[in-house]
């Protein structure tokens, strides 16, 4: 069963110069628990492709599936309920830049309630796997490029969703540190999250067991190139699937 | 609903902060909320005294016709009689002594205590000569000319003509306060909108990030509220307090002054009750402003 899909999708933003294609017609699925990349040279639409799947931008045409319903069918009241479920990172952080890194990871928890208590302990223990000072007073601003992407990485993580899309969340970092941010999102999507990667780094593909690779040129998806990975990803969530529906 | 709740004190949390981020705008606008709540407060103020007075002195009886002692009964109620045969005349009542010391008690309340030793017998009988609505002016003067030839007649009090003009000028002061209410209402809106309106553009970024992380409309949009409904409490409480002190500083004088006219003896101010439906006031336009505001600017 596909979690994300997107069908015959058209977007495209009003420009002084006319009308500027981001995603020209694209379709495409990724099943549950995949590890899906998204490449393309700057400005083939990743972005906005991972805008539209959030809702955060309207598709002027053909319609994005989250789950099997349909986000931009969704009323006002619904959306953040489909965004608790999508982790997101994104490529300029959208972190709270006057508030500390705790603050700024505590929000997607904060956001549906949870105490206190909860939310530091919480903060703290997603901070830590993104090897950062869980309790740095500095307001974020005053970190570095490559700190604040993984306070970004972190604020996405902390409230374990089923779904993680990421812009670029290695961009800002050194290599050493990039390969272990993949190798723990690796790790996320091996536990059942499913992960969609949008990334120009050719290294990415080599490093990372991904089930698939999405790619994207100037709004139109040019290829869209399955591993063998993905067997393995399919036949495990068959099994899971019938196992469910045997007990 | 613990969550709920949990959520709801961050909320709140957030809106206070949010205050303390602009504290001259929020200031300024607490400030002018409250000298226009002041100005309806004091007037509000005058009315609820002057309706006091009126009441009071039960202008509704337009004459009253004192009778000269020891006016035998049959006299009086023939008199009564005669004076409600008249066409202009709608009704008439006769006072004995004893309702008179009555309704002299029940005006006086706990005060009543200083009629102890007076005697039913010193208090004059009277009747009390209610007109037609539509009757002329001029019939109560000429009535009243007419009765103070009558032998067993002392004297006759004309009550209905200033009553009248105090009627007119009580009808005034309701029109002036409810106009003031409306512009007052109008205002403490319009300053609430404008500096919600302020905060909401100085967190953008913060009201961009919660829909983000998947905050709720109302969640994003609450803590504006709060915070106008704040600006709104604070507006009233200011302007209350401002008001008590202008009036426990005048109102001896006006006391001594006035104390012909008053007949409960006192002028009063507003009671706990007033207080707080003057806050809840506050409270709602702040919030009605903040609203305005956040649905304008807050998009989801
Ligand atoms: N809000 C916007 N208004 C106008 N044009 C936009 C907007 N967002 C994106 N675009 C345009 O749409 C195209 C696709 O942009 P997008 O951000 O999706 O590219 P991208 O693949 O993420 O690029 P990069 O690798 O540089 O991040 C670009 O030409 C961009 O200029
Ligand atoms: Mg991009």
């Amino acid at each position: 069963m596909s979690i994300l899909e997107l069908i015959d999708v058209r977007k495209t933003f009003a420009a002084r110069e006319g009308a500027q294609v981001a995603l020209d017609g694209v379709s495409m699925s990724v099943e549950r628990g995949e590890f899906a990349l998204l490449m393309g040279p700057s400005g083939a639409g990743k972005s906005t492709m991972l805008k539209l799947i959030l809702a955060l931008e309207r598709p002027d045409e053909g319609s994005i599936k989250v789950a099997d319903r349909d986000v931009h069918r969704l009323t006002a009241d619904s959306v953040p309920f489909l965004r608790r479920n999508l982790g997101a990172v994104f490529q300029d952080f959208r972190l709270l830049s006057e508030a500390t890194p705790q603050e700024n990871v505590g929000l997607p928890l904060r956001v549906v309630g949870v105490g206190t208590n909860e939310v530091r302990e919480r903060s703290r223990e997603v901070l830590l796997r993104m090897h950062l000072d869980p309790d740095l007073k500095r307001p974020v601003k005053t970190l570095s490029g490559g700190e604040q992407q993984r306070v970004a990485l972190a604020r996405a993580l902390v409230t374990d969703p089923p779904v993680l899309l990421a812009d670029e969340p290695t961009g800002n970092l050194d290599p050493d540190l990039s390969r272990d941010i993949l190798d723990h999102l690796v790790e996320i999507q091996s536990r059942g999250t499913t992960v969609m990667l949008a990334t120009h780094d050719p290294v990415v593909p080599s490093y990372v067991p991904v089930t698939r690779i999405l790619h994207l040129d100037h709004g139109l998806l040019v290829r869209n190139e399955v591993t063998p990975r993905l067997r393995a990803i399919s036949d495990r969530h068959d099994a899971a699937a019938a196992a469910a529906e045997v007990a | 609903m613990t969550r709920g709740l949990r959520a709801l004190g961050y909320v709140f949390v957030r809106g206070v902060t949010g205050m303390r981020q602009s504290p001259l705008v929020q200031t300024v606008a607490v400030l002018t909320m409250a000298v226009c709540i002041l100005l309806l407060g004091t007037v509000s103020l005058l009315l609820i005294n002057a309706e006091g007075v009126v009441d009071g002195w039960g202008v509704d009886v337009p004459l009253t016709v004192y009778l000269n002692e020891e006016v035998p009964e049959e006299d009086a109620l023939a008199l009564t009689e005669r004076i409600a045969a008249l066409p202009e005349v709608d009704h008439t009542e006769l006072v004995s002594p004893a309702i008179a010391l009555e309704r002299l008690q029940d005006g006086l309340g706990t005060g009543a205590s200083v009629l102890e030793g007076v005697e039913v017998q010193m208090l004059p009988t009277s009747i009390e000569v209610y007109t037609q609505p539509e009757s002329p002016e001029e019939f109560s003067a000429a009535l009243a000319g007419r009765l103070r030839e009558v032998k067993i007649v002392e004297e006759v009090a004309i009550v209905g003509a200033w009553a009248s003009a105090l009627n007119d000028g009580l009808g005034a002061l309701r029109t002036i306060a409810g106009t003031l209410a409306l512009l007052v209402t109008f205002a403490c809106v319009a300053i609430t909108w404008s500096t919600i309106r302020l905060a909401v553009f100085a967190r953008r970024s913060e009201v961009e990030i919660l829909r983000l992380v998947g905050g709720t409309r109302r969640f994003v949009r609450a803590p504006f509220v709060i915070e106008g409904a704040i600006q709104g409490v604070l507006g009233a409480a200011f302007a209350i307090t401002l008001l008590a002190f202008g009036f426990h500083s005048l109102a001896p004088h006006l006391e001594r002054g006035l104390s012909l006219f008053l007949v409960a003896g006192a002028v009063r101010f507003f009671t706990v009750f007033e207080v707080m439906l003057a806050m809840g006031f506050g409270a709602l336009l702040g919030v009605i402003g903040a609203r305005i505001a956040v649905a304008r600017y807050v998009e989801i």
